[in-house]
């Protein structure tokens, strides 16, 4: 995470378009990322804001109406314009990604075992009880208890949770230099969740492993995150330190985003400060700032002029408006309330 | 809203409600009983939140449809207003149900595609008020969409034309329509995003304020069952495990799963996030298929003992109003 570092991934001006029924529909645009080894960067964002979209693009998994464009380097090896059998060689080797649906990404005709050991084949050249030991000892990692015995098990014979922990098994197999993890424990409880966190944390201390965290629970990105990516509508509204980024967001949204959780350490007693409207409609987005509608501190530049991503508050952050919020957050929470005012649906 | 219950004779009692479904009936198999509620008592009065929180499969969506006689309890009863819903015959029952209403998870399914949402909230007043004319019932629509924050001119529109949020506005405004006295709302925000949810919170917990609703709220959420309950019940596999008052249960929780549940929350806070003492629990909870001796807890608890396998721990009161099942509280 020093800047001597050089980064694992380092993607750059990535957008993403869909061709649809109703024209193109720009579901991701112009976005810059970049994951050091052992580093966690944390993604949120609502539904529509193209989180999910942006890891599928990197990973050359989009769906067939889907064009990338931009530049995406994996330890200064081009993606983007790889040939298929280079990038299926890295996938599931150096680069994994672990889905949010244990239930549908695993095969139900397959053994776990089978599907375990399959990738271990394809990638290490690994066979027979090699492979077998190889996701014994992955599966006793995550905590399935009898691992041996789990082999010979069908996914329907599995709770959801174990189920989520052989995903995260056969992503983990090969050994990945960088994990992309979509929404890893929302299908979970919040016991076994806890349980999965705790062993992706431990995973990255011993194994050096970068992390790309997809999640919508900003307790789950605190926990687990170095630095944090805020995204609006497809593009990148504000990225920080994770720690800065909770102790004094810059950008209204993820302000907003904050002030409106229900959580447990706060107060209970009153009204959520809720962000009006509904997120946003990515056919129809209006001029000027996409947050614009929702947003309490909104003035004429906002709709006349896109703001863009540009440093604020060090240069380790950036966030993409015309306001500078650095002001406000002086006070004891004189700033909240501006952005806490009630909903107005 | 304050942690304090309003004093006043319940409303729902329920007592030691139980629901048994029996699964895996086979050519050569014989059923197997699933105890999705057992053993669950508890009351609610007039304009009072109680909150039913708990894991998947731990019974919560069972008992809200329980209460609701939407699922005919196998054991227990449940009194409204001091009458045994159970001994109604199907008319009495039917009118009963002006004051019980429900809120469901999937506010898009919820609603049927093919009416209007003016249609869909105005629908239970063809039951429940035959005396409304049309127009007297379209003032009563508007009003109700005017309560619940939706714009007049989405009357005659369809579902697939509105947000998930807007979508439980709608659930919300048809299930008040008929002006209830209880509404079930069963994990009425966890289709919604995040910043929706705190926008629907706000508007049941403003709705029961005004209305002096009583609602039993069921969610896998803490944070969002802190914000709305007077009192809360935690369910473990189908059996409660702790009830008290809001304030009690959060910051003095008794029991052990109670405070495993708790303390698995991850907290929007990096810095306390990171320091956190966690009561990891290890494993899943076991198969309702496959019951174990005596509480039904431990085998995740981190307390256990050999008494937890021979002896099943009653629900006891340790504080006025804070009742929990454990032998070692």
């Amino acid at each position: 995470m020093t800047p001597t570092t050089p980064p694992l991934l380092a993607v750059e001006g990535l957008s993403v378009t869909f061709d649809t029924p109703d024209g193109t529909v720009a579901a991701v645009q112009n976005i810059d990322l970049a994951v050091a080894p052992g580093e966690c960067v944390g993604i949120v964002g609502e539904s529509g804001s193209g989180k999910s979209q942006l890891v599928l693009a990197i990973l050359g998994l989009l769906a067939a109406n889907g064009r990338a464009t931009g530049r995406v380097r994996f330890r200064g090896t081009e993606l983007f314009g790889a040939r298929r059998v280079q990038l299926a060689r890295l996938r599931g080797r150096a680069l994994s990604i672990v889905f949010q649906d244990p239930m549908t990404a695993l095969n139900p005709y397959l053994t776990i075992g089978t599907q375990m050991t399959e990738g271990l084949g394809h990638h290490l050249g690994l066979t027979g009880a090699a492979a077998r030991a190889r996701a014994v000892e992955m599966l006793a990692r995550v905590q399935i208890p009898d691992a041996a015995a789990r082999l010979k098990s069908y996914p329907h014979e599995l709770s959801g949770g174990m189920r989520q922990r052989v995903m995260i098994a056969t992503a983990l197999l090969c050994r990945p230099a960088l994990v992309f993890a979509d929404e890893p424990t929302t299908a979970l409880d919040v016991t076994v969740q806890a349980q999965i966190l705790a062993l992706l944390a431990d995973l990255r201390r011993t194994d050096q492993m970068g992390l790309v965290l997809i999640t919508h629970d900003l307790g789950v990105i605190a926990g687990l995150a170095d630095r944090v990516v805020v995204m609006y509508a497809g593009r990148i509204v504000e990225a920080a330190p994770a720690e800065a980024l909770f102790a004094a967001p810059r950008h209204p949204y993820t302000r907003a985003l904050l002030e409106s959780l229900p959580r447990l350490d706060g107060p209970a007693d009153r009204p959520l400060p809720a962000i009006p409207g509904q997120p946003p409609d990515l056919r129809h987005l209006p001029r000027g700032c996409a947050f614009r509608p929702r947003c309490p501190l909104a003035v004429d530049r906002c709709a006349a002029e896109r703001p863009r991503l540009r440093p604020a508050g060090g240069p380790t952050r950036s966030t993409a408006c015309h306001l500078d919020l650095d002001l406000d957050l002086d006070g004891d929470g004189g700033g909240d309330g501006a952005i806490g005012s009630e909903a107005a649906p | 809203m304050t942690a304090a219950p309003p004093p006043a004779a319940p409303l729902l009692t329920v007592e030691d409600l139980g629901v048994t479904f029996r699964v895996g009936r086979g050519l050569f198999r014989r059923p197997a009983r699933l105890d999705a509620v057992a053993g669950v008592s508890f009351t609610i009065a007039a304009g009072e939140t109680l909150g039913v929180v708990g894991e998947s499969g731990c019974g919560k969506s069972t008992l809200g449809r329980a209460v609701l006689r939407l699922i005919r309890p196998s054991r227990g009863r449940v009194l409204w207003r001091g009458e045994d819903l159970a001994g109604l015959d199907a008319e009495a029952m039917r009118q009963r149900r002006r004051a019980l209403q429900i809120v469901f998870q999937d506010p898009q399914g919820a609603l049927d595609p093919r009416m209007t949402l003016g249609a869909t909230i105005a629908e239970p007043l063809l039951t429940f008020a035959p005396e409304l004319d049309a127009p007297a019932r379209a003032a009563e629509v508007r009003a109700i969409m005017a309560r619940v924050g939706l714009a007049p001119e989405l009357i005659n529109r369809y579902p697939h034309e509105i947000s998930g949020g807007q979508a439980q506005r709608v659930g919300i405004a048809r299930a008040i329509v008929t002006k209830p006295d209880l509404v079930v709302c069963d994990e009425p925000v966890s289709a919604l995003d995040v910043s929706i949810q705190a926008q629907i919170i706000n508007l049941l917990r403003d709705l029961q304020q005004s209305l002096g609703l009583a609602l039993l709220f069921i969610s896998h959420d803490l944070g969002v069952v802190r914000h709305v309950s007077h009192r809360v019940l935690v369910l473990y596999l189908g059996h409660p495990m702790e009830l008290a008052p809001r304030d009690a249960l959060f910051a003095t929780p008794r029991h052990p799963y109670t405070r495993a549940l708790i303390s698995a929350v991850p907290l929007p806070d990096p810095a306390r996030e990171r320091r956190r003492a966690r009561v990891l629990l290890t494993g899943d909870p076991p198969s309702p298929l496959a019951p174990q001796s005596g509480c039904v807890f431990r085998t995740r608890c981190p307390q256990a003992t050999e008494r937890c396998a021979a002896e099943t721990p009653g629900v006891e009161e340790v504080a006025a109003g804070h009742w929990v099942a454990c032998h070692y509280v």
